[in-house]
């Protein structure tokens, strides 16, 4: 049976017991502590609701030109025209039924955001399928403004809307608005501040007569009536209706009729699809224009020729620049800190602090620790978000996504996991927080363990400087790749073992557009703070940590105990099982620890790693540190986002992992 | 889902392309562009529309 079909079935349940409503709005809305009236802005994914609510509130809060970003809600003060207000940014929704796993139902979070008024954001020329979350919207009884937004883009496809007449059929102020420019934007908010003020101050008069006429049939009407008499009446059966519902009209949140329309979503949708078609229909005038050059060029983006090769140019292209750019930056910062930062922290911290060994330690904290973050952390990740960013907002990054798709099923996930996947080569921690961009636990699990494998810059760097120069570089080519079919292998064992299933994938695709750099600069600046402030301590404390372990001595008796695992399985001195275990600290240091290590334990005849390793040891060693527990800040990531017990799991599941390919390489080699 | 994405009885739906490897199939409905997999494009019922290279659900 087509999903069509059953959503039609689905429209014969038996009809509710019919009695009076009262069809009463609540008088005084919820306001925000302060007093000021909250507005919530509500819109289909991709429609620019992130865009227009930083043009309407100053700020930036998460977006992207991919389905489905927005992954919290976002709340600011503004001020317009001398009124406070609060404006809260809710994810995108199809409907107010939206359900995402783990996640209450969209109009729960609506709700819990307590709006005076919603600003309905509208794609101006798409109204056939975005209009019914409007008339959803406008149904709860909370006072509406309709955003016709996207009118540029309406308008380079010959559509033009009849804003007057809509706002009549709509019963609800509407502006048309172009989010990227800012235009109409605040006067669409100032104009919802304004019902918000009107519903709060109690103006019972002025609340009947903004609310609009019901477009929908009468025996719709009807049954939806009888259930909000119920409802009022409390005499509700709570199997059919969620207790959140209940609550919700109890506290005075939501009316009778509100919480009717929301427990009859799916006898009122098909008619508010139906309203909206015929009032489009009467609302837009079409002009016949050649398709806009954007229009004509996504279709090429994702049509196997010449998208394809695209893809590949694109990925390549980005990857060299992320690199190219990162590693300049590296050498700029990483030098501006020894000449200018290092001299004083060490002339400081030794003043400050007595004990010399603490003293070292801190020292590796402040010192090592931080220059980690300014030399590895800042220049490629930094690089990398705004790289995104731009392949984002573009829209080209939903089309890679549907290119790919195909391909990442067979790993158990959907095409849009390689967004984050190609982050994780910058660094793993933010590319663990870009799996909310997925759906399910399980697809975010998934991609998170394969995160984990997949090498950071910082452990590409332990590869390439391991082995370009000590190897040749073909052996620091053939480490990827050997680690690319590990990841690849695990992907495909981890989709067998974990159970459940992947949900097919039904995408909007966005239209291309040009990214504009302001935004571009602040969402990479979003992201990027978020990971400073995340990353900063764990390396600071992991650093403080190693250098303890180093200062103190206590780093010679976890030598000795896998020193049997380190040469029996792998075919490499103990010294070098300990750089890789304390390497869990701070990845990019596998490669100083293992020298400053080899020093110690074998003389300054070892401050070569050609001296004390053979080139097959020096692979084995690059491809298990870049494939075995991920950092730290990894670990610290993965246990915020899934709990403990995961975080573990996979980062043993990566152990495991590493040390059998470790293992089976060494015997390959012939170290082992 | 569909129903969500407005793939509703009556509405004219036209196919773009399909995705390599047996990727998604884009669909084209109104404006808007919808990259859905071939095992639920598969269940969508469609008969052509007369006169428009085009299809309508059922």
């Amino acid at each position: 049976m087509s999903a069509v079909e059953a959503g039609e079935l689905a429209c014969h349940r038996p009809a509710a017991t019919e009695t009076e409503a009262s069809g009463e709005a609540p008088a005084a809305g919820a306001v925000d502590g302060d007093g000021s009236p909250v507005i919530a802005v509500v819109g289909r994914p991709n429609v620019g609701k992130s865009t227009f609510f930083a043009r309407a509130s100053g700020r930036y809060a998460e977006v992207a030109n991919v389905p489905g970003t927005t992954v919290s809600m976002a709340r600011r003060h503004v001020r317009l025209g001398g009124r406070a207000a609060v404006l809260v940014d809710l994810p995108g929704a199809f409907t107010l039924t939206d359900r995402s796993e783990g996640l209450p139902a969209f109009w729960e979070l609506l709700l819990a955001a307590r709006p005076d008024a919603i600003v309905v954001v509208v794609d101006a020329g798409d109204l056939r399928r975005h209009l019914p979350l409007a008339l959803a919207c406008r149904d709860l009884g909370v006072p509406i403004v309709v955003a016709a937004n996207l009118a540029d883009e309406a308008g380079a496809r010959g559509i033009e809307v009849d804003l007057g007449r809509l706002s009549q059929l709509l019963a609800a102020p509407v502006h048309r608005t172009i989010g990227r420019q800012g235009v109409g934007v605040l006067a669409a908010v100032g104009d919802a501040i304004r019902l918000a003020g009107v519903r709060s101050s109690g103006d019972r008069a002025a609340v009947r007569r903004a609310l609009p006429v019901p477009p929908y049939p009468a025996d719709v009407v009807r049954r939806v009536s009888a259930l909000a008499g119920r409802l009022a009446g409390g005499d509700v059966p709570t199997d059919h209706v969620p207790p959140e519902l209940l609550s919700a009209v109890a506290a005075g949140r939501l009316s009778p009729v509100g919480a009717a329309t929301i427990v009859a979503a799916e006898h009122l949708e098909p008619e508010r699809w139906a309203v909206a078609e015929r009032w489009a229909a009467q609302v837009e005038r079409r002009h016949a224009v050649r398709p806009p050059l954007a229009d004509r060029l996504a279709r090429h983006v994702t049509a196997p020729w010449p998208g394809l090769p695209l893809f590949a140019l694109v990925t390549l292209a980005s990857l060299g620049a992320t690199m190219a750019l990162g590693t300049f930056l590296s050498n700029v910062l990483g030098s501006a800190w020894s000449a200018a930062v290092s001299p004083v922290l060490t002339a400081v911290v030794t003043a400050l602090v007595p004990i010399p060994a603490l003293a070292a330690a801190t020292l590796w904290a402040l010192d090592s620790g931080l220059l980690a973050m300014v030399s590895v952390g800042i220049p490629f990740v930094l690089s990398f978000y705004l790289l995104l960013a731009v392949l984002e907002d573009s829209g080209y990054l939903a089309g890679a996504a549907v290119l790919a798709d195909r391909i990442f099923n067979a790993l158990g996930l959907p095409g849009r996991a390689a967004i984050p996947l190609l982050a994780a080569t910058g660094c793993n921690v933010p590319a663990i927080y870009g799996t909310r961009v997925l759906d399910s636990r399980r697809e975010r699990l998934l991609a998170s363990f394969l995160i984990t494998l997949t090498p950071c810059s910082a452990r590409s760097a332990v590869v390439i400087a391991a082995l370009a120069p000590f190897a040749g570089p073909l052996a620091a080519f053939a480490a990827f790749g050997v680690v690319g079919l590990i990841a690849l292998s695990a992907g495909l064992a981890a989709n067998a073992l974990v159970p459940g299933h992947q949900s097919p994938l039904v995408l909007e695709l966005p239209p291309l557009r040009r990214p504009i750099a302001r935004q571009v600069g602040a969402k990479a600046w979003f992201r990027f703070s978020s990971f400073v402030t995340t990353a900063t301590p764990v390396m600071l404390a992991g650093s403080f940590v190693l250098g303890g372990l180093y200062e103190t001595g206590a780093i010679g008796p976890i030598g000795d105990a896998i020193a049997p695992l380190v040469r029996g399985l792998l075919g490499l001195p103990p010294v070098a099982g300990i750089a890789l275990a304390l390497a869990f600290l701070r990845k990019e240091l596998a490669l100083q620890l293992l020298l400053v290590l080899a020093v110690a334990e074998y003389g300054a005849g070892a401050s070569s790693l050609a001296a004390f390793m053979t080139s097959g040891q020096l692979f084995v060693y690059a491809i298990v540190t870049a494939v075995s527990v991920p950092c730290v800040a990894t670990l610290a990531t993965l246990a915020g986002e899934f709990g403990w017990r995961s975080a573990l799991t996979v980062s043993g599941a990566t152990l495991g992992v590493a040390l059998a390919a470790g293992g089976i390489v060494a015997r390959l080699v012939g170290i082992a | 889902m569909l129903a969500a994405h407005g793939i509703r009885p009556g509405v004219v739906v036209s196919v773009e392309d399909d995705a390599p490897f047996g990727g998604p199939r884009i669909i084209r409905l109104g404006p808007a562009r919808l990259a859905i997999a071939r095992v639920v494009a598969a269940a969508i019922r469609v008969r052509p529309e007369p006169a428009a290279d085009a299809a309508r659900t059922r």
